[in-house]
């Protein structure tokens, strides 16, 4: 198991150099100079100028500007933003605010997602079934940012149970509503994965010779028919976490959220690039460092994975 | 029946063991004509079919709909509720709501079809010869392909968006969904081919004969393509929704173009006072957008019989 | 009083809904009973009904199929009564305890995520409530488990209890379900195709095995089998049945001997275990075999022609070992270990052996589609190697070599109608004109005795055995010199298979083609092969005329397979 960890460790090295070299190279390669957006209309004397091109490291070649970059990520120097503040600083107030709305949007996923789904997939074609079915085709059809606005005009504005915006009441309460907007599309796609995957184990020959043994259909489906079902599900939630911290970006502006999205969505209209990318950077981290996590979790919960072989369907 | 009893059942007249006698009555159907048998027989399949062509219609003979010019704003006409005149009321600016969402169609379907083709395609030819000729070269193409992968599309589209200000309009929202849009495709289309390559009918072409080129087009190819429709048609859904969100942002088309983003995006000032605003043009989407989910989902039923049951 | 009676039980299947529902009728109205101790044999082809009538007993029929007629009693249990299956709950407090089921494929029912312990102790707390009415500590089920696992003649059962379904082999595994639903002591054991995935001589120790366990408890067994021979040598009473319904039941030697029905009989005469001698063509002999002129090969330069090849051969293999290289392994893995053998103009040569023998790598070497890692093959007096060299030589040693492979779902491609999977070769190697190539796509239907009209179908809507003889069609259409058939009808049901091996050996009377077959079935070889070459862990262990090695075999190893063959003492 050891050194499958090792082995995938191994294969997310290329992919953080290869995304943040992109994000890079997107930023900074491409036409625009960012001290000229830095001060806007206005024309800064040439000393500053020089003196700014030293401290990003502008003159020096685009590759090695990249390096520069990197050793600051993992240094967790990641130096100012064009407003003098620290960019370490910036993301540190902002990424635990995404991590609650993320980590509140994740509970929900799992709770609603997967009880639907077990429930849909062991009674298919129930009324149950096709009505949460229906539901989560609609789900996945409407975009964030409209089911954020119709739940904060229905449940802020006309019921008002919920606030509508946060702003700085970072609390269970505010973040309830867009954790919930969140999780939605989420919400849809794991119902309809767990159900699959549920109908697709009833089927196995092994769950026929489970029920032979003389055990009852309830510790049959929550032994043979779960258990197994689990190992997709792993797979989907652990990615599907890094992908909510990116969407947070559509759901924290909506609801006026400081965190990293909104961090990101800011700087982007001020054309500061060096934290753009450094946001960008700590996300496909998080991204990479949940993958490997959920590999982790694959290899604990498929034991084939643990000797290094091939996985077949079963 | 007693146990050392020997039954025999009654043999009838003109009984006869028939070994794996071939039928030939019923009409001859390719696993192309199964699929699209199963289709015929699928309400939800006429429903999402029957939409969608409905709004290919909007898109082409934006005329048909309606009358008003959708750019024709009169302030003095602004914020009207429903009327006769008005079937949705007007904007903030006094433009005909009804015309605005007709006519934004266009730019939103156009921009999922357009999207959809190319990273489809793009996908497609990537994972294929990702798959088909393995090695060094699989290695590489998937390392690209899960860098392209790692970042969240969204992010990814925002940034290019932000750095490409001097192209405008539809391409460049095109070009920056479809550099990030081909992984699902390629990783789907590598699976597929890695799965056909091992297949029988594939070392037989070899034993006749066939150069590897001709296998990959003519046999490798044809039986990969199937989860790939319904990825395309499920993918195509995901664009207009991304285009959407884009202009919400504030990076898509321009505000002076009429598409449902845009009036979308324009509508969130006034949604407390006017909710309808937003209400009509995402409603157009979301219709839109689910029928494209529904028929993904109904085709994939039909290619894939073990999702039927 | 019997231990089960089962008394005019129909299941259906139904699929579809509204006006496009069919109604499949699995089992029609059977009646048989089992008595204490008794082994009973369920005999039939695949669509026989016979295991949906096993799976009906203990109401674990699969999709749709529902009882629809009929009542099952067991052990004074009302289990079925007029058509209505009894309460899920009766049929839990039965399963495992009252009847038990040893699967048909080992490798898919055990679930793969848990330990084979956790697995057998689950048989057992699961049935200790309700047999000793109390719940067993986690000891004593583990000390059952073990014991089970043990009695099932798995060695070293307790550290056994450890490990993971993946790390064990099919004939382990097997001993596994074994175990389990033994475990428990029920009254009948419902044996569902117990060993058809395993090698015969795994098959033979394992039945043998469970026939002492079931005599040394007294349980009543229901063998599910399309093999006749298997459950004559395993059971005291037969039952056939054919398309749903029991066509013939008694004594399994009395039936064996004396079948009444005319289905027992064609089943009986095609089951390839019973035969004793090669089949006969009807078919006129293709003329004279050392005169059927090959095609000219001397146009191409590059092709060396090899020193003494035999007159008579047409492959020659010559110290052939193949090794492939094995990640994470220093020492690559010997699939094929220096063999040399001969296949004759005009002779079928069987290549017997178990899985992991290296048969198959053989067959794609001998195909050309596999480069050996030491040693030649020489085919028609030259270097296979050399046609290599060329895209023109290599094309035209295509042509005269062709291959049939086992899985018939696979060997077609799906997408590509009948007639145009026939025609591709013709088109590939440009011959004749496209009204030539269709008379011919017609003539090779024929040959196959294939109706024309299939020429515009598809491979979805053939059965296993269609399918394999468009393969074949397909295989002959360029009029090779050698057709190889790897492991061709072992996917097929006795009497299809009996068709397609008589339809090979009329082929190659009429045509004069050489078959080269791979096969692990030893009964089959005796219908088709002229010579026979044993292999074992890519050695060869025993070749000859095939009479002679059934006959008089030699090795130890050849006679082990021999009498693997099931049902071969019954006669």
């Amino acid at each position: 198991m050891g050194r499958y960890i090792a082995l995938r460790i191994l294969q997310a090295i290329p992919v953080v150099l290869g995304t943040t070299l992109l994000i890079y190279f997107l930023v900074f390669a491409m036409p625009g100079d960012p001290i000229a957006a830095m001060f806007g209309d206005k024309q800064p004397p040439a000393g500053v100028v020089q003196q700014i091109r030293d401290n990003y490291h502008l003159n020096d070649p685009f590759i090695v500007q990249y390096f520069y970059f990197l050793k600051g990520v993992f240094t967790l120097d990641l130096g100012n933003a064009f407003n003098g503040r620290p960019i370490a600083e910036l993301i540190g107030a902002a990424l635990p605010v995404t991590a609650v709305l993320a980590g509140l949007a994740f509970v929900f996923e799992i709770l609603i997602g997967v009880t639907c789904g077990i429930v849909a997939g062991i009674k298919r074609r129930s009324i149950f079934d096709n009505t949460v079915l229906i539901i989560s085709l609609v789900l996945i059809s409407i975009p964030t940012f409209v089911m954020g606005y119709v739940l904060q005009f229905v449940l802020g504005v006309q019921l008002k149970i919920l606030p509508t915006t946060v702003g700085s009441n970072v609390d269970l309460l505010h973040m309830l509503m867009p954790a919930l907007v969140l999780a939605g599309v989420s919400i849809a796609y794991i119902f309809r994965l767990t159900r699959g995957e549920m109908a697709q184990t009833l089927l196995a020959d092994h769950v026929r010779t489970a029920r032979a043994k003389g055990l009852t259909a309830k510790q049959v489906t929550l032994r043979h028919v779960f258990r197994n079902s689990l190992m997709p599900l792993v797979t989907y939630v652990g990615t599907d976490l890094a992908a909510l911290m990116g969407g947070a970006l559509v759901t924290e502006t909506v609801f006026n959220i400081h965190g990293i999205g909104y961090l990101m969505y800011t700087n982007i209209h001020k054309g500061d690039g060096t934290v753009v990318v450094s946001v960008v950077a700590i996300l496909v981290l998080a991204y990479v460092v949940s993958n490997i996590i959920v590999d982790c979790l694959y290899a604990l919960l498929d034991p084939r994975i643990r000797v290094g072989k091939k996985v077949s369907s079963g | 029946m007693a146990s050392s009893e020997h039954f025999v059942a009654k043999v009838d007249d003109g009984f006869e063991v028939k070994v794996d006698a071939v039928d030939t009555t019923t009409p001859a159907r390719s696993s192309w004509g199964d699929a699209w048998e199963y289709l015929r027989h699928r309400p939800l399949f006429y429903f999402s079919a029957g939409l969608l062509l409905l709004i290919l219609v909007v898109v082409l003979f934006p005329g048909l709909f309606t009358g008003m010019d959708p750019k024709y704003c009169d302030i003095s006409k602004a914020k009207l509720p429903t009327s006769g005149e008005h079937l949705l009321g007007t904007t903030l600016q006094g433009c005909d709501v009804y015309a605005r969402v007709i006519y934004g169609a266009g730019p939103s379907v156009l921009i999922g079809v357009l999207t959809m083709l190319i990273s489809t395609i793009l996908g497609a030819v990537i994972g294929a010869i990702a798959g088909y000729v393995g090695g060094v070269l699989d290695a590489i193409l998937s390392r690209v392909t899960d860098i392209f992968f790692a970042i969240p599309f969204i992010l990814a589209a925002v940034v290019v968006l932000q750095m490409m200000t001097n192209v405008e309009g539809i391409v460049k929202i095109v070009f920056t969904l479809s550099a990030f849009g081909w992984t699902s495709s390629a990783r789907m289309m590598r699976g597929a081919v890695l799965e056909t390559k091992e297949q029988d009918f594939i070392t037989a072409s070899r034993a006749l004969g066939l150069s590897k080129f001709q296998i990959l087009v003519k046999h490798i190819v044809p039986n990969s393509f199937a989860p790939l429709i319904v990825l395309a048609t499920t993918s195509l859904a995901g664009y207009i929704v991304a285009e959407a969100t884009l202009s919400f942002l504030g990076l898509g088309l321009g505000s002076d173009t009429v598409s449902w983003g845009v009036d979308i995006s324009n509508a969130q000032e006034s949604l407390v006072t006017n909710p309808a605003l937003l209400l009509f043009p995402s409603g157009a989407l979301a219709i839109t957008v689910l029928a494209f989910i529904f028929l993904g989902d109904v085709i994939r039923e039909a290619l894939d019989p073990k999702a039927r049951q | 009083m019997a231990l089960i009676d089962v008394q005019n039980l129909s299941v259906d299947f139904t699929a579809g809904s509204g006006k496009s529902k069919r109604v499949l009728h699995a089992v029609k109205n059977i009646s048989f009973k089992i008595e204490p101790g008794e082994r009973v044999a369920i005999v039939g082809e695949s669509g026989s009904g016979k295991s949906t009538t096993a799976h009906a007993l203990i109401n674990l029929l699969p999709g749709s199929g529902k009882v629809v007629g009929g009542s099952v009693n067991f052990d004074a249990k009302q289990l079925v009564t007029d058509g209505h299956a009894a309460q899920e709950k009766e049929f839990v407090e039965v399963r495992g305890s009252g009847i038990g089921l040893v699967p048909q494929d080992p490798m898919s029912n055990l679930n793969p995520v848990w330990k084979i312990g956790t697995q057998v102790e689950e048989a057992i707390w699961a049935n200790s409530a309700a047999q000793n009415g109390k719940k067993l500590d986690k000891k004593e089920a583990h000390d059952a488990a073990v014991q089970a696992l043990e009695n099932a003649g798995l060695s070293d059962a307790k550290s056994r209890m450890k490990q993971y379904p993946h790390e064990f082999s099919g004939g382990m595994r097997q001993r596994v379900l074994i175990g389990i639903a033994l475990a428990n002591n029920p009254k009948l054991l419902i044996a569902d195709e117990p060993t058809s995935a395993l090698d015969v001589t795994v098959q033979k120790v394992i039945l043998d095995h469970l026939d002492c366990l079931v005599k040394e408890l007294g349980t009543a067994v229901l063998f599910i089998t399309h093999d006749l021979g298997l459950a004559a040598e395993r059971a005291e009473k037969l039952i056939v049945m054919y398309k749903g319904e029991i066509v013939e039941a008694g004594p399994a030697v009395e039936i064996l001997k004396n079948p009444q029905h005319p289905y027992t009989k064609k089943l009986i005469s095609a089951a390839p275990s019973l035969a004793s001698t090669r089949l006969e063509s009807t078919k006129a002999a293709f003329s004279g075999y050392s005169d059927r002129p090959l095609p000219e090969d001397l146009s191409f330069s590059h092709l060396r022609n090899v020193p003494n090849f035999a007159a008579e051969s047409l492959v020659e293999v010559y110290g052939v070992t193949k090794e492939f290289s094995i990640r994470g392994q220093k020492e690559p893995l010997k699939a094929v270990d220096n063999i040399t053998f001969t296949v004759r103009k005009g002779q079928t040569t069987a290549l017997v052996g178990e899985s992991g023998s290296g048969k198959s790598t053989v067959a794609n070497i001998v195909l050309g589609l596999l480069a050996p890692t030491h040693g030649e093959v020489a085919f028609n007096g030259h270097y296979l190697a050399d046609y290599s060299k060329s895209r023109a030589t290599l094309k035209h040693f295509r042509k005269m070599v062709q291959p049939v492979f086992q899985n018939p779902y696979g060997s077609l491609d799906p997408l590509v109608s009948i007639g145009n999977s026939i025609k591709e070769p013709l088109n590939l190697h440009k011959i004749g004109t496209k009204k030539e190539r269709d008379a011919r796509v017609a003539e090779l239907l024929e040959l196959v005795q294939l109706p024309n009209a299939l020429k515009t179908r598809y491979p979805n809507e053939l059965s296993g055995g269609q399918r394999q003889r468009v393969a074949i069609a397909r295989a002959i259409a360029l009029n090779p010199e050698l057709v190889v058939l790897d492991e061709a009808v072992s996917a097929l049901d006795v009497l299809v298979q009996e068709q397609i091996l008589t339809l090979l050996n009329d082929l190659q009377k009429e045509l004069g083609m050489t078959y080269m077959f791979i096969t692990h079935d030893l009964a089959v070889v005796r219908l088709i092969a002229d010579e026979a070459v044993v292999m074992q862990h890519g050695k060869i262990v025993e070749r000859g005329a095939t009479e002679t090695l059934f006959n008089n075999p030699k090795k130890e190893y050849t006679k082990n397979l021999l009498d693997a063959i099931p049902g071969k003492h019954i006669l």
